[in-house]
């Protein structure tokens, strides 16, 4: 076949290309959208099939039977959880304004500029081998059909005369023209997605076109082409797995990968969450997608089995669906099937490099070039054109990147080996995505963590041994192990040699990276920040659009943030979407200076355009953070923590009614006691007057009844009367004194020298002492003993105990010693007697009322309430009242008062310097 | 039918898929035996695969609405 004609039917089909995805963003400007439709959504799902799958599977396919199978059977079975795993990433991503698998990583980890940036950097250096596979099949494609079969490899042909660079060139100026046409605030590429839509069609079509013309054209349906290769052994081989268990092993661990692979893909990603419109398109997409797969998928094994039969051997399996049409004389055919595979190739490298270059830019040059102060990136009038600027170059940058791959690799790989490296490199986003969408408690540090023990593992196992391969390392490396060490076997590492490498690294690179996302997320405690994130991102579906501001997200004057927009996304973009923020909360005009929500509206809309972490850092050079109140904080962050400030407040009030309870109780108990005090002290007080009423009665009766008594007994009568009256008197007068101290606790404290009080007490029972013949024996201290005191009181404390004393001599030679003691802090006096003195056990009840009345009984027995009122006065005082006593030898009561502290100058307070 | 029963129903026939399709229930038709002269092999797993597709389809066409619920 003439180069020329390929040439012409390949830049043909590109042209088509071009014109495809010039309608669809002709379309998109008149809002007359081709890809607000399901069918186009799905079809652009097929990105996922690539050279890979239309000349990759077949090769496979040729050699190991229908081991090809999991990579998409892996995905069928992942697309039946789309509905609630796929559209969870989708309604987030449509809510942070997602632009890139980076993008979201960054985003959910607290809006990390780093875990977004080594993301970026995993995502390149896994797919760009991936990129340069893709432009390997277009140029072995064009090779094969112009070229001997048995001629010279790639590498050799002059840099000028190799198809790939070309492919890469076109497929970057396609790239850059529809890719980074406009700066979005939603990333999405309308035109690009449909021409990628196109090509899904024509390579499904052009794969059809040879599997329908293998079986029915050369062969008589199925039945027969396979009844035709079960006569060669080698080929009926491939009807069957290989019964081993390490077949079937391969075939699980491939399944799951590829189910990651799905999911994770930047170009996957890309197509299926940043280029979606419309949630519900992924009901259709979940089934038409795999519906796709399982079309695509149906000839490979036949078109495999004719060209065994046909070719003889599986040299050039990879490229048996251009060279059995081809063979054939089928040149039409030849070149639809030349076609279906630039199809494939190039809608792969597209979507990729876009992808790649939105996260390169987003998450990689914009974050460190706003980190340059010199070049104050914030503060240029127009940054549009920088950032559109800054993507050309990196899908340049990536495909040529690609190509130099390429050229370095030479042709030892096979293309299902390179895109598996691929597949397992994307793969280690799995736990830092499935995490962050269903795990609160992932934490950025784990993320990183993870996501570089993943990847590291990944680079030493599969990417490195292929250098052994191509002859830049020795092969020693491989079959020995670096310096010999044969733990450190790239294909078995500790010794693991019982996987094949592919299944070896992700088992290793999953137990390193899940293993260290959740140590490392419970080992650190998530920012503020982060935790918000992390419950935006969780429970995503329990809010009914994107969630306010969070309450640190602080104000900025609006001119600021229009500035901002301006820069970022163009005049006119930057004035609409204000419009529409006015319109949406109906205002009248924009407020000078914004708020919350209107900050994080901006924010959101930057991020779309430059990345949640860039933008994070642009909103953070004008806005004003508000000083961050952790009761706010506590309210808003979280509702699990307002549960819990409402529980912590059901706590405090359980707590506080307890101690109320509590309290009462004792109250309750008191009052009981208090009663029973007050029963016993009525029932007490009723005995005592009864006592002298029932004396004066029966004398009364006595000389009402007797006519005839002596003026002597009538006197003796009389004098009883007299002084039970007397008694009667005292007594009634005393309970009113305790009831009143009772009742009015206030005492007419004064400062004065207690010297002066103890000797008013002596003169008054001065007399009493010398009649009844007791001795007293008075000593007082040579300085004034100042104390804040109730004069009269304390004048009652002490008559009462000096009168007790006086009462109780019934010593032969009674004397009473009164002795006086005086310090900084307490005075003490004490009255000491040597009567009867005072039982040991009867100590504490005597100071009870009525107590006395009961158990002593003397020749003069009072009411018993003296003790009880001399007490309660010196306790009203602060101070105390106590007894000593040895029974037989006498008793002293001391009575104990705070002293006044002593004035600095005692001449001017004239009641101190009484002495 | 509300999301979260869809979504019970498409876990279910996950599992079922995984099962079907993976070890070591694929021993079970990897017999040397062939369906009108095509392996059964064959034959067993893109059966199977277009009714998985069929299933999810019905039971995601069933769903409704698709603004509310949880995953």
């Amino acid at each position: 076949m003439s180069t020329t004609l390929l040439l012409l039917v390949a830049t043909a089909y590109l042209s088509i290309l071009f014109a495809v995805a010039y309608y669809g963003d002709e379309r998109a400007e008149h809002g007359r959208s081709l890809v607000n439709n399901p069918y186009i959504y799905a079809l652009s799902l097929a990105v996922y099939c690539t050279a890979w799958t239309f000349y990759g599977s077949v090769g496979y396919a040729a050699t190991t039977g229908i081991n090809f199978l999991p990579i998409y059977i892996g995905p069928t079975l992942i697309a039946i959880l789309w509905w609630g795993l796929m559209r969870k990433i989708v309604r987030i991503s449509a809510h942070q304004r997602i632009t890139s698998i980076a993008d979201f990583i960054g985003a959910r980890y607290g809006k990390s500029a780093l875990l977004a940036g080594v993301a970026t950097v995993v995502a390149v250096i896994g797919v760009v081998p991936y990129i340069a596979v893709q432009l390997k099949a277009i140029s072995t494609s064009f090779g094969a059909l112009t070229t001997p079969l048995d001629s010279t490899a790639a590498t050799e042909i002059p840099i000028w005369r190799d198809t790939a660079l070309y492919a890469a060139l076109v497929l970057a100026a396609f790239t850059i023209l529809f890719g980074t046409r406009h700066l979005d605030v939603t990333e999405r590429h309308e035109g690009l997605v449909v021409a990628i839509a196109f090509e899904s069609v024509v390579k499904l079509a052009a794969f059809l076109a040879v599997g329908l013309f293998v079986t029915f054209g050369l062969y008589d349906g199925l039945g027969d082409l396979f009844q035709h290769g079960a006569a060669v052994p080698s080929i009926e081989a491939l009807y069957t797995v290989d019964a081993s268990a390490g077949a079937f092993a391969d075939w699980m661990w491939l399944t799951g990968l590829s189910m990651l692979a799905v999911l994770f893909l930047p170009r996957q990603f890309q197509v299926t969450v940043v280029e979606n419109v419309n949630e519900a398109h992924l009901r259709k997409a979940a089934w038409l997608f795999p519906l796709y797969l399982l079309l695509i998928n149906l000839f490979v094994l036949p078109i495999a089995v004719a060209g065994l039969l046909h070719h003889g051997d599986a040299t050039h399996a990879d490229m048996f669906v251009l060279l059995v049409p081809f063979g054939e004389g089928q040149t039409a055919l030849t070149l639809f099937a030349f076609i279906g595979g630039l199809s494939a190739a190039t809608s792969m490298v597209i979507v990729a490099t876009t992808a790649l270059s939105t996260m390169i830019c987003n998450d990689l040059v914009v974050p460190l070039l706003l980190r340059i102060p010199q070049l104050n990136l914030a503060q240029r009038s127009r940054l549009t054109g920088v950032i559109l600027g800054i993507r050309r170059v990196a899908i340049v940058v990536v495909l040529l990147f690609g190509y130099l791959y390429l050229r370095g690799l030479g042709d030892a790989p096979s293309l299902v080996s390179i895109g598996l490296i691929s597949f397992a490199a994307v793969a280690q986003f799995a736990p830092a995505m499935l995490g962050g969408i269903f795990w609160k408690r992932g934490t950025r540090t784990g993320a990183l963590l993870g996501l570089v023990a993943g990847v590291a593992i990944w680079g030493y196992t599969l990417p490195l041994p292929l250098l052994a391969d191509s002859g830049w390392l020795p092969a020693s490396f491989i079959t020995e192990g670096p310096f010999g060490i044969g733990a450190l076997r790239p294909y078995a590492l500790l010794g693991m040699s019982e996987l094949n490498p592919v299944p070896h690294t992700l088992f290793w690179t999953m137990l390193a990276n899940g293993g260290l996302y959740v140590a490392g997320s419970l080992a650190t405690r998530p920012s503020i920040m982060e935790q918000s994130q992390a419950s935006r991102f969780v429970d995503v579906f329990r809010h009914a659009g994107p969630q306010g501001a969070a309450p640190w997200t602080g104000s900025a004057p609006v001119a600021d943030l229009r500035a901002l927009l301006r820069r970022f996304l163009g005049w006119r973009a930057a004035d609409r979407a204000l419009q529409r923020y006015r319109t949406r909360h109906d205002l009248k005009a924009l407020p000078e200076r914004a708020d919350e929500e209107l900050v994080d509206y901006v924010e959101t809309l930057l991020a779309g355009a430059i990345g949640a972490a860039s933008a994070k850092a642009v909103i953070g050079s004008v806005a004003q953070a508000k000083p961050l109140h952790i009761g706010e904080v506590m309210d808003i962050l979280d509702e699990t923590q307002q549960v819990m400030a409402y529980s912590r407040e059901l706590e405090r009030k359980k707590a506080e009614l307890e101690a109320a309870t509590e309290e009462l109780r004792a109250a309750n108990q008191k009052l009981k006691e208090v009663d029973h005090l007050k029963d016993e002290f009525v029932s007490t007080v009723s005995h005592e007057l009864r006592t002298p009423l029932t004396a004066i009665r029966a004398i009364s009766e006595i000389m009402h009844q007797t006519t005839d008594l002596s003026p002597e007994q009538q006197r003796s009568f009389a004098t009883t009367i007299m002084r039970e009256t007397e008694r009667l008197t005292r007594l009634v007068n005393q309970v009113l004194d305790l009831e009143r101290l009772d009742a009015t606790p206030v005492l007419d404290r004064a400062l004065v020298d207690l010297r002066d009080v103890v000797r008013n007490a002596l003169s008054a029972v001065r007399p009493q002492f010398e009649q009844q013949a007791i001795a007293l024996n008075v000593t007082l201290p040579n300085r004034p003993c100042p104390a804040r005191i109730d004069r009269d009181r304390m004048t009652q404390v002490l008559l009462n105990l000096l009168s007790n004393a006086a009462k109780y001599s019934t010593d032969a030679d009674p004397h009473v010693a009164v002795r006086m003691a005086c310090t900084n802090d307490t005075h003490a006096v004490s009255v000491a007697d040597n009567g009867p003195g005072i039982p040991e056990d009867q100590q504490e009840a005597i100071f009870e009322k009525f107590r006395q009345a009961r158990n002593r009984v003397g020749p003069q027995a009072g009411s018993g309430l003296g003790l009880a009122i001399a007490r309660q006065i010196v306790h009203r005082h602060e101070g105390t009242l106590t007894v000593e006593s040895t029974p037989g030898e006498g008793a002293t009561f001391t009575v104990q008062v705070p002293a006044h502290p002593p004035e600095p100058v005692p001449a001017t307070d004239p009641e101190a310097s009484v002495s | 039918m509300d999301t979260l029963e869809v979504q019970r129903r498409l876990v279910a026939l996950f599992v079922v898929g995984c099962l079907m399709l993976g070890y070591p229930l694929l021993t079970v038709y990897s017999v040397p035996q062939t369906i009108g002269g095509i392996p059964v092999l064959y034959v067993v797993i893109f059966v199977i695969w277009a009714v998985l597709i069929g299933a999810s389809a019905a039971i995601l066409h069933r769903a409704t609405g698709g603004d509310s619920g949880g995953a």
